[in-house]
Formats: C-alpha cells, sequence, structure tokens
C-alpha cells in the first residue's frame, strides 16, 4: 500500500475529513464514517455520509450526487469500472455497493490472488436502496427505482422498477 | 372471458403468489389473515394479475385492494 493511501486511509483525524467534505463539497459526513480521500471521490453538496460508513476510492471514480443520504453502516467500494450514484437517493442502512468481482476461472489458485474484473456500478436518481441490500458490480439500477431491504441486485432494473430477492427480481414498476 | 371464472381465476393467481392453497382463500379472506399477503407479495400479486388479465390497475385501486372480493372487483371492473 502507498504512503499517501496509508496517510488518507489511517492518520488522518476524522473530525478533518469532515471538515474537508464540508468545505469542498458542502456535504455532511459523519466524524464517526471512514471515507478516504482520494481524487476519484466526488459528493455532492447537501449529501450526507452517515456514521460507521465505509467508503472505498482509491482504486475508481466515486461519484455521489447532490440530496443523496447514505445511512449508518454501508460500504462502498468502488474500482476501475467507477460507481455513480445519483441525485436524491436514499442507501439504507448496512448497504453495500461493492464495484468490483473477483476472477475465479483458474481453479488451482487462491481466488484472492485471480484478477478483479470492474464493470461498474450505476445508480440513477431518486433511488431507494433497502436496508442491507448488496448492489454488485454491473448493476444499472434506473431512476425512481426501489431495492428492498436485503434484496441482491447485479442487473440492470428499469426506471421505476421495485425490486427483491436475490436475484433482485422487479416484481411491480411504480406508475 | 365469462365473469363467473374471473374469480377462480383470480384465486388461482393468489395461490400461486401467495404459495397458498385455494381453498384458504374465500371471498372474504382479508390482507391481515395471510401472513404471506405482505407490501411486497401484494405488488408481485398485482402484477401477476395485470398480465394475467390483460388489465391495468389504477394506485387507487391497488390500494384499496384488501380482500380476496375486492381483488375480484378490482380486476373485473377492467374487463
Amino acid at each position: 500500500m502507498r504512503v499517501g493511501v496509508v496517510v488518507r486511509r489511517f492518520l488522518l483525524p476524522r473530525s478533518l475529513v469532515s471538515l474537508r467534505a464540508y468545505l469542498r463539497y458542502r456535504c455532511l459526513v459523519s466524524p464517526r464514517a471512514e471515507v478516504e480521500l482520494s481524487r476519484h471521490l466526488r459528493i455532492g453538496p447537501g449529501s450526507v455520509i452517515g456514521s460507521f460508513t465505509k467508503i472505498k476510492s482509491a482504486n475508481g471514480p466515486l461519484r455521489i450526487g447532490r440530496e443523496t443520504h447514505v445511512a449508518t453502516g454501508c460500504f462502498i467500494t468502488s474500482h476501475a469500472g467507477g460507481i455513480e450514484i445519483g441525485d436524491d437517493c436514499l442507501v439504507g442502512p448496512n448497504v453495500s455497493i461493492v464495484g468490483s468481482n473477483y476472477r475465479y476461472d483458474d481453479i488451482d489458485r487462491p481466488i484472492r490472488l485471480q484478477r478483479h474484473t470492474s464493470e461498474g456500478i450505476r445508480i440513477a436518481d431518486n433511488v431507494w436502496i433497502g436496508a442491507g441490500a448488496a448492489i454488485l458490480d454491473g448493476a444499472d439500477i434506473g431512476e425512481g427505482c426501489i431495492i428492498t431491504p436485503n434484496s441482491v441486485v447485479g442487473g440492470t432494473i428499469p426506471r421505476n422498477g421495485i425490486v427483491t430477492g436475490n436475484p433482485g427480481r422487479v416484481v411491480f414498476v411504480r406508475r | 372471458m365469462s365473469g363467473g371464472d374471473v374469480p377462480d381465476r383470480v384465486r388461482a393467481v393468489m395461490g400461486d403468489v401467495f404459495g397458498v392453497p385455494e381453498e384458504r382463500l374465500r371471498e372474504a379472506t382479508g390482507r391481515g389473515e395471510l401472513a404471506e399477503w405482505d407490501s411486497i407479495g401484494h405488488l408481485r400479486m398485482v402484477t401477476v394479475l395485470e398480465e394475467e388479465f390483460g388489465v391495468r390497475l389504477s394506485m387507487e385501486e391497488i390500494g384499496e385492494m384488501d380482500s380476496v372480493s375486492s381483488v375480484v372487483a378490482a380486476v373485473q371492473r377492467h374487463l
């Protein structure tokens, strides 16, 4: 791990990160959140990052729009494909948004030693993600969708869809 | 389609969506009597009913469907 990453990740006081986020982006980052400062990270004004949420963006672009609220205990990590979360989204507690996958095609090597893939994740505006949901690499969630708690989403969801289950399926389209 | 088979077809859809035998779905059976008839189950039921009957229910109707008989009535209004 590079020295800069170590410093940003472990040595910067959280209150400083919160202050910088407010001054730079006009967003509210809880001093109890763990937001890694990175050139890849953009957070829109009015957005809120709750306590104990961890955001890692050293490995790829991560954009969070305006007035988007991320609740407590979430984990968001971007890789080469990037993560884009739109405006006015609600991300419930303990949601995971993970922008990469391990490859596992070599049965003779440990999975952790095989390469990553990263298609990226796109979450459009006005999406509500329920508590405990997992948004996997490759997910493309349309505007106005609702992801019910503990659902697992890795594919394309049309706008205004209400999604539930693992794998997440559209059970209803809002009208 | 005869009007008479609509209630049976609605009950068949509901039984399938909620995973309960149709005998449990009497005309007066209400939403509170079936644990399987939760908010997500309700929306799944609406989606399957709309596909089965080729109708489109309004949000008001969807909100008011709280018993087997009211579901049947809502579907019949569109046939």
